[in-house]
């Protein structure tokens, strides 16, 4: 519970970048694998039209985006050292909370859109 | 929870206090209204004239719908059908759907958040005004046969010259561009708001979820309709000069234009539901008397609707022609976008099933459940559609008609019915009735379900979407009458519900109906015009239940800021995180400078449509000089010292550098620009990858020596380092050195200077901007780097100005700090354009 001695002390509080960086980090992950695969496969596939490789390029990436993720989301604590939270920051719980599921949500995310690159072949048009 | 036994302030207050407070926050009356700004004010003019939109464009609705009722009809011609579809379609989505939603914001958030106003008033109140009067315009069209007839979403090549040539569809592309552009104004507002001004104590952890829901919502605003202002840009461009960005012929793509679109577009449907989430949000947990269940996994799913919902863009262009990697990548993703919606939902009805006795069945209520129920149809056709091949099959048809209205109208129309049934006795003399509100709901609920279900099976028979109208024989007339039927009675639902509106609403700020359903938040604290009579110190997230004195210490000026010591208007500004008191923000009060520039700023754009262009840059040059003017006063300066708000607690008057408002809107306008520029760069890629058989050097005039981009990069280089010196040569107060104006002002001269050898470089070459899509590209790189530049220049006179007039030095430097700040974004902006457009070409050439 916050008290009227904290309200005095207004350079001691948590710091606003960090915080939303904790909060949004799986997110980002998820926002780079989606622009590197997309970028990726348009490229390899306009422009070396090589399906194999494009598969290739793509499952690579989604495991290097999925590492940091799954560390994330055993070690979230790292993070928020790394990031300056303090353990004593009101609330902290709900933010751990918040992180947590924000990094489950994205690892499914990449897993799952991931998959559609594992099983299809990649350069034919759809239509 | 016991009641703190500190409280900030000691009572009983002076006398005068509460005088002070409400003489600063005085509503001018009469017509001076017109010049108000307080939030209550204009969050009832904006939410009203978005609704009159809704209704606008639901007559529209219902014309359509009489036309279709009958096979071989012929009420309204084709051509005025497909104006018809055009102009509700646009006016739903950009005139009433995003709007109603910010009108709600700026309505609802100052008093969740016990802010005495949001942090820029008169940008709201410009916001709105332009909205008003471009929307109406815009409108209008359909009367005089100017309406645009390309669909919502105005795709090329039929949306070119060549198919359009009438003036039609510039109306949409200025209309709606400059209707975006008031929507990021409001977003601004909305974004600093949330941030910077909650009461102190109210952690982002303990924020309640509708303001959450509207920083995401703000947030997706910012990234995502930089890309609809940009594809406007490049329509609107090639439709009055030829530059070929969509042509084929010339090496543009129309399939640019969809993926701009629809990188918009989609999250736009998420930025419409996530303000209605929240809303909910906050009506069920009053209605079940039980703190919202959840309330960790629904700020989640609010974060991971408000990324995920850019990663779909491209089911809407399933049957285009797209690798099927592509295919199976984004069926995926959308069909992943469904997980958080879901949590939402689940959480709700948690919520409900935990109930302190029974649910609550009030008006409100029934119009969650309304929502709940139509929502989660949609959301599985929803599911459905994301499939590849059902879309590949039910594209285009009714099918597609049934399925967003079912997610628009379940998920944003009913919630928002049900927020006016909730939330209008925090602001009106009466409630509205209960009993017609019944009569409300289920005349709305069963008219939208007999009006739109047949559509389903209409669009699995193949009627397909914008026909107006289909031969007897295919056997589609059963289905067309009964919906046109339910759509009358939804009609008559929504007719019910502005009859009591008209009997019962009446405006208020004083006499409010005062927490009628026992809610938990602090918008029911009692109120003036002045908001609350002082700003509560937060302990929970449902204060008016964990703090049972809350409301008699709030009104008895016990807690922060209780009188108006500045003398003006001003409230508490708080750090972002945990919210504690920073300083206090001093905001400028009713005036007409704002509504000039709006009602100017709204001409221009609109005879630009019909090309009369020396008018129009008279427009905007009053416009503009209207801007200097309203932003000449708003820098009051250190001169007010500290001022106590309790609890021993002494706040400076103002304040800059990182920690100011100030700074932190120009933040979020940089980011504005720079969504923008990463859009054109991908536009630039993605015409290369589609035509490099254009690209420089080969397909056209080479690209100019080395020279020219290596020596507009020093200049700019130098302009940056006079900016930097300008910082540190800003004098003490009082003291005068005159360097800094010069060095101002050559800061811009080398800005503009590298715009301008930019532009001469490549036209030296002998490419032109017609001549393909590689020329259109290269020079609209500096059609949006001139935006930019522009405004840095205006915003360095402006400082000198200031300087000039002994408004400027070390202390007192916002005006200074705001032009520095875009200056190194623009001077990185244009380097980062240098090496794209003259390192590129060599590179993949
Ligand atoms: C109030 C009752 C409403 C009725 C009776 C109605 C009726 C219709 C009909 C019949 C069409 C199909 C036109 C065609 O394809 O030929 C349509 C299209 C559309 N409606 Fe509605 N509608 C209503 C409310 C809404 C609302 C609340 C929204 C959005 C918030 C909305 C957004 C749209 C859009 C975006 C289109 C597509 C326009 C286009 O094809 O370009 N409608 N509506
Ligand atoms: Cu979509």
């Amino acid at each position: 519970m916050a008290k009227l001695e904290e309200m005095r002390r207004p350079e001691q509080g948590t710091k606003a970048f960090p915080m939303l960086l904790y909060l949004s980090a799986g997110p980002l992950l998820w926002a780079g694998h989606l622009t590197f695969v997309y970028m990726a496969h348009t490229a390899i596939c306009a422009l070396a039209g090589s399906p194999a490789a494009a598969t290739a390029v793509l499952l690579v990436a989604t495991g290097l985006f999925l590492l940091p993720l799954g560390f994330l989301l055993f070690k979230q604590f790292r993070l928020a050292r790394l990031l300056g939270l303090g353990e004593a920051i009101e609330d902290r719980s709900i933010y751990d909370g918040i992180a947590l599921f924000a990094n489950v949500l994205s690892f499914v995310g990449i897993a799952w859109s991931g998959l559609a690159v594992a099983m299809l072949s990649s350069c034919v048009l759809g239509r | 929870m016991t009641a703190p036994s500190e409280l900030p302030n000691k009572g009983p207050r002076p006398p005068g206090e509460l005088q002070e407070l409400e003489r600063v926050w005085k509503i001018p009356t009469g017509f001076r209204l017109i010049s108000a700004v307080n939030n209550q004010v204009i969050g009832i003019l904006y939410i009203g004239i978005a609704f009159l939109f809704f209704l606008l464009a639901g007559v529209l609705g219902l014309v359509m719908r009489t036309q279709l009722a009958l096979p071989e009809n012929d009420l309204v011609s084709q051509d005025l059908y497909n104006q018809i579809f055009t102009v509700h379609g646009t006016t739903m989505m950009f005139l009433f759907a995003v709007p109603v939603v910010e009108a709600l914001g700026v309505m609802l958030l100052p008093q969740m958040l016990a802010a005495r106003d949001l942090p820029f008033p008169r940008l709201s109140a410009f916001a709105i005004w332009a909205y008003i009067v471009g929307g109406l315009v815009f409108f209008s069209t359909i009367f005089y046969d100017l309406a645009p007839k390309g669909g919502w979403f105005m795709y090329p090549p039929l949306t070119l010259k060549e198919y359009s040539p009438a003036d039609n569809a510039d109306f949409w592309l200025l209309g709606i561009g400059f209707i975006e552009i008031s929507a990021i104004a409001g977003a601004i507002e909305i974004i600093v708001g949330t941030l910077r001004t909650r009461p102190p104590g109210m952690s982002l952890a303990k924020m309640p979820v509708f303001a959450w829901a509207m920083l995401i919502f703000a947030a997706m605003i910012m990234i995502a309709f930089p890309a609809v202002i940009l594809a406007t840009m490049l329509l609107e461009i090639e439709r009055s000069f030829g530059w070929p960005f969509f042509s084929a012929e010339k090496g543009g793509d129309p399939l640019l234009w969809q993926h701009l679109f629809w990188f918009f577009g989609h999250p736009e449907v998420y930025i419409i539901f996530l303000p209605a989430a929240g809303l909910v949000s906050m009506i069920v947990p009053t209605m079940a008397r039980h703190p919202l269940v959840g309330y960790r996994l629904i700020v989640v799913a609010l974060i991971g609707t408000g990324f995920f919902s850019f990663g779909l863009w491209v089911h809407h262009m399933f049957t285009t022609g797209i690798p099927s990697l592509s295919l199976g990548f984004f069926s995926a993703a959308s069909m992943a976008v469904a997980i958080p919606s879901g949590i939402q939902v689940f959480s709700w009805i948690a919520t409900i099933a935990s109930s302190k006795e029974r649910f609550r069945i009030t008006t409100p209520s029934l119009f969650v459940l309304g929502f709940l129920f139509i929502f989660t149809v949609g959301g599985v056709t929803g599911v459905m559609v994301a499939l590849v091949p059902v879309d590949f099959q039910v594209h285009d048809t009714y099918f597609v008609v049934a399925h967003f209205h079912y997610v628009l109208i379940g998920g944003m129309v009913f919630p928002l019915f049900a927020t006016f049934y909730y939330w209008i006795p925090a602001f009106s003399r009466n409630m509205l009735s209960e009993r017609l509100g019944r009569w409300v709901f289920w005349l709305m609920f069963i008219g939208f379900n007999v009006t739109f279900f047949p559509m389903h099976i209409m669009g699995l028979l193949g009627m397909p979407r914008r026909v107006w109208t289909y031969p007897e024989d295919l056997g589609w007339g059963m289905l067309n009458m009964v919906s046109s039927v339910g759509s009358y009675i939804l009609a008559v639902g929504v007719l019910l519900f502005v009859i009591d509106l008209l009997l019962r609403f009446r405006p208020t700020v004083e006499n409010s109906v005062d927490d009628p359903w026992g809610a938990g938040t602090l918008e029911w604290l009692p109120t003036g015009a002045y908001s609350t009579r002082s700003i509560p110190f937060v302990q929970s997230r449902d204060p008016l239940w964990d703090q049972p004195n809350l409301a008699r210490e709030v009104e008895q000026g016990l807690h922060f800021l209780p009188g108006a010591p500045t003398g003006g208007r001003e409230t508490i500004v708080t750090s972002a995180v945990d919210a504690r008191p920073q300083y206090i923000i001093r905001m400028p009060g009713p005036g007409w400078a704002h509504l000039v520039a709006a009602v100017f700023m709204a001409a221009a754009f609109l005879l630009l449509t019909v090309k009369m262009v020396t008018v129009a840059i008279i427009c905007a040059v009053v416009s503009i000089s209207a801007c200097l003017v309203w932003g000449w006063k708003l820098d009051h300066g250190p001169g007010g010292g500290k001022v106590d708000i309790g609890a021993g607690i002494r706040l400076p008057t103002y304040m800059a550098g990182p920690r100011s408002h100030a700074w932190w809107a120009m933040m979020v306008l940089i980011l504005v620009a720079s969504s923008l520029y990463i859009s054109y760069v991908f536009s630039y890629l993605y015409l290369w990858i589609v035509s490099p058989e254009v690209w420089a050097p080969h397909g056209s005039p080479a690209l100019p020596g080395a020279g020219w981009p290596v020596g507009t990069a020093l200049l700019l280089v130098a302009g940056t380092a006079a900016m930097v010196l300008t910082r540190w040569l800003l004098p003490e107060p009082g003291r005068r050195e005159p360097a800094v104006p010069l060095l101002l002002a050559l800061a811009a001269i080398c800005l503009v200077g590298a715009s301008l050898a930019e532009v001469w470089a490549h036209w030296s070459t002998g490419l032109r901007p017609a001549q393909n899509s590689y020329g259109a590209m290269v020079y609209m790189g500096s059609v949006i780097n001139l935006q930019v530049v522009l405004a840095v220049a205006v915003l360095a006179g402006f400082a000198i100005a200031r300087y000039l007039t002994g408004k400027l030095d070390q202390e007192r430097r916002v005006n200074f700090e705001n032009c520095a700040l875009l200056y190194y974004y623009a001077a990185g902006q244009m380097l980062f354009g240098l090496l794209l457009l003259h390192g590129f070409p060599r590179l993949a050439g």
